[in-house]
């Protein structure tokens, strides 16, 4: 067996920080925990983990400022942020400074590791800015964007995308896997002039979602992280 | 004597009077001794000055002082016993009572007036000061209950916030023990960890309930209304709920138009979550669950039925009077429901809607309630504007 994926849990609460070690040492990994920030961010630099499970509560320094060390001795490292339902806030501002995912608590362990699996899978091969070229054709379950045509096909069948519901496919395409931020996805395809009206890329989305006629109780290809963004699902989660 | 006391007519009557008849006496019994150069008049002076100073107003001064000058020349100015009124000095008598009378009543008016003032401005000063320390005293009582009540909230809060971390912790490590399967620990004992990890789901949905109900009775914690495109809502509550009870099936049915309503969407959707929770639990039915939104004039009408065994009497008569649901719980079969309902009532209010709630002929429960669209004009709709791409 190859070696162990090392996962350094940062959490200031033993119990929850206990019975994440566990789902994960269950899964085949190896892991290391920290419960203050200087314990983590030490740990951090001296084992150079594959991911970091970072709660942004801790006792003696703010998570998004060990998230802004972390990210930036060692970018290529996932970092998933741990925080509280009602904070979308600080998820958006954890994932705009370059945490891979977020999961909220509570949570369950299917879908922490899930995240996790997800994260590792995309680890390093996908970073915010796309060096895809133009030449590509996406494809996954069922749904082919050919980007150099400008084709969207369902199941074979064409359908008919708008300049701005493509883009917006498009960059989703290119992060796959990821949750991308209405600021952030605003600002790649309506650029700087628009900022705080994340309104138009909701309808955007939601026009999008008919089209491909997605049921929003049980999508098939884009996922909703309310009050945070959209994020194109795993071919794992399809 | 008090000089601003005031009395009655018949007092000040009485009390002149009585005060000539001394000064009668007093210069009758003085008459013997000084002979016709008698002191009378000063004595009656004396008896005009006390009456001036001890009745209301200039009448009875005057009327002393008439009377006094009667009686010093019918009594005490020779002739005695008859009126003489040749003699000289007589008309300056008349005249200088008169004026002492007049100025000691308007001296003694002037003073009674002052003291008046001096009294009220006092008794003002009073007033005032009650009602001033009555308004501080309501204000501390006002700040008091403010401050108890933002402790009472803040505590709720805390507590809600602590239990939560705690109950991810039970519900997660309860996860990794029925994830690990059979190998772990034995049948029942499995079962058991279900039910904790079930209970602790349950306990998880309260505490968030308790937070939402405190967060609308902190007067300071308004709505976080913002537009909402109703089907992420929707999607993310059942979502949600299938997450929790993966064994329950949901539809759910939306307009092919793209319903945009301004809300507090954590609080929406806990009633969404509620409403399902409810219907799961309490239904007895196996058929899905039905949640639907459509369009009903400027408002969005949403629903969550089942086809259950149908909701109780005292329930729809709890909420057609827009009363706090309040379960009689004989058992624990309906633990919760009761919290779960008053919780979506209250959210809804807070929205300026409300929850009703019936039996359709066809069976089963349905729960319903409207939301405000938002205004047409800010509809981004589809991008008409834009060129078609692929051509």
């Amino acid at each position: 067996m190859a070696v162990k994926q090392k996962i350094l849990i940062v959490e200031d609460d033993k119990t929850i920080g206990h019975f994440m070690a566990r789902a994960l040492e269950e899964s085949g990994y190896q892991v290391i925990t920290a419960e203050s920030a200087r314990e983590a961010k030490m740990l951090f630099l001296s084992y150079c983990p594959s991911l970091v499970l970072l709660d942004l509560g801790l006792p003696d320094e703010d998570g998004i400022i060990v998230l802004e060390h972390m990210k930036k001795w060692h970018e290529e490292i996932p970092v998933l942020v741990v925080s509280a339902r009602e904070r979308e806030a600080e998820k958006v501002r954890a994932l705009d400074m370059g945490a891979d995912d977020y999961v909220t608590k509570p949570f369950g362990i299917s879908e922490l590791m899930a995240r996790v699996r997800t994260a590792l899978r995309h680890a390093g091969n996908l970073k915010r800015e796309p060096e895809n070229l133009e030449n590509e054709v996406f494809s996954q379950n069922g749904l082919v964007l050919d980007v150099p045509h400008h084709k969207v096909t369902l199941d074979g069948n064409d359908i008919h995308f708008t300049v701005h519901e493509f883009k917006i496919l498009e960059l989703l395409f290119r992060h796959k896997g990821r949750v991308l931020t209405y600021s952030w996805m605003l600002k790649q395809i309506w650029g700087n002039y628009m900022t705080s009206d994340n309104q138009i890329l909701r309808v955007n989305m939601a026009n999008i979602r008919r089209k491909l006629k997605e049921n929003p109780a049980q999508p098939r290809f884009i996922q909703t992280e309310l009050g945070v963004g959209y994020r194109l699902m795993d071919d794992e989660e399809g | 004597m008090n000089i601003n006391k005031s009395h009655g007519a018949a007092v000040d009557f009485v009390i002149t009077v009585t005060l000539l008849f001394i000064a009668y006496l007093l210069s009758g019994w003085l008459l013997p001794f000084t002979g016709a150069e008698n002191n009378s008049a000063l004595v009656f002076d004396l008896a005009v000055v006390l009456i001036s100073l001890l009745t209301e107003g200039y009448i009875y001064g005057i009327l002393a002082s008439v009377i006094s000058t009667v009686c010093i020349n019918y009594y005490f100015m020779v002739p005695y016993q008859e009126f003489n009124l040749t003699s000289t000095g007589y008309p300056v008598a008349i005249v200088s009572m008169l004026t002492i009378a007049l100025i000691v009543c308007t001296l003694t008016a002037r003073i009674k007036q002052h003291a008046r003032i001096a009294v009220e401005r006092e008794k003002k000063t009073k007033e005032l000061y009650e009602i001033n320390s009555k308004l501080e005293k309501e204000k501390s009582v006002m700040e008091l209950e403010a401050a108890k009540a933002a402790i009472r909230s803040n505590i709720l809060m805390a507590v809600s916030h602590d239990l939560r971390t705690p109950l991810t912790a039970i519900s997660g490590s309860a996860s990794v023990i029925l994830d690990q399967g059979p190998s772990g620990c034995s049948d029942e004992n499995l079962k058991l960890v279900k039910d904790i990890k079930e209970d602790a789901e349950w306990l998880t949905i309260m505490v968030e309930n308790i937070l939402s109900v405190t967060k609308l009775k902190d007067r300071d914690m308004s709505l976080t209304m913002k537009t909402e495109i109703l089907d992420e809502i929707l999607g993310n509550s059942i979502q949600k709920t299938k997450k929790r009870f993966p064994d329950c099936s949901i539809e759910l049915f939306m307009p092919e138009e793209i319903l945009i309503v301004p809300m507090d969407s954590l609080l929406i959707q806990q009633v969404l979550l509620n409403l399902m929770e409810n219907a799961i639990r309490h239904s007895a039915s196996s058929k899905p669950l039905e949640v639907s939104a459509s369009r009903a004039g400027d408002q969005t009408l949403i629903a969550v039925r089942d086809y259950g065994k149908g909701l109780p009497k005292e329930i729809l008569r709890q909420i057609s009077e827009q009363k706090p649901v309040v379960v009689d719980r004989k058992g624990d079969s309906y633990r919760g429901m009761g919290i779960g309902l008053s919780v979506c009532q209250s959210i809804l209010r807070a929205h300026g809607s409300c929850l009703y709630a019936e039996n359709p002929e066809d069976g089963g429960a349905r729960f319903y309630f409207y939301l405000n669209l938002e205004k047409e004009e800010s509809l981004y709709g589809s991008e008409a504007e834009n060129f078609d791409c692929g051509r």
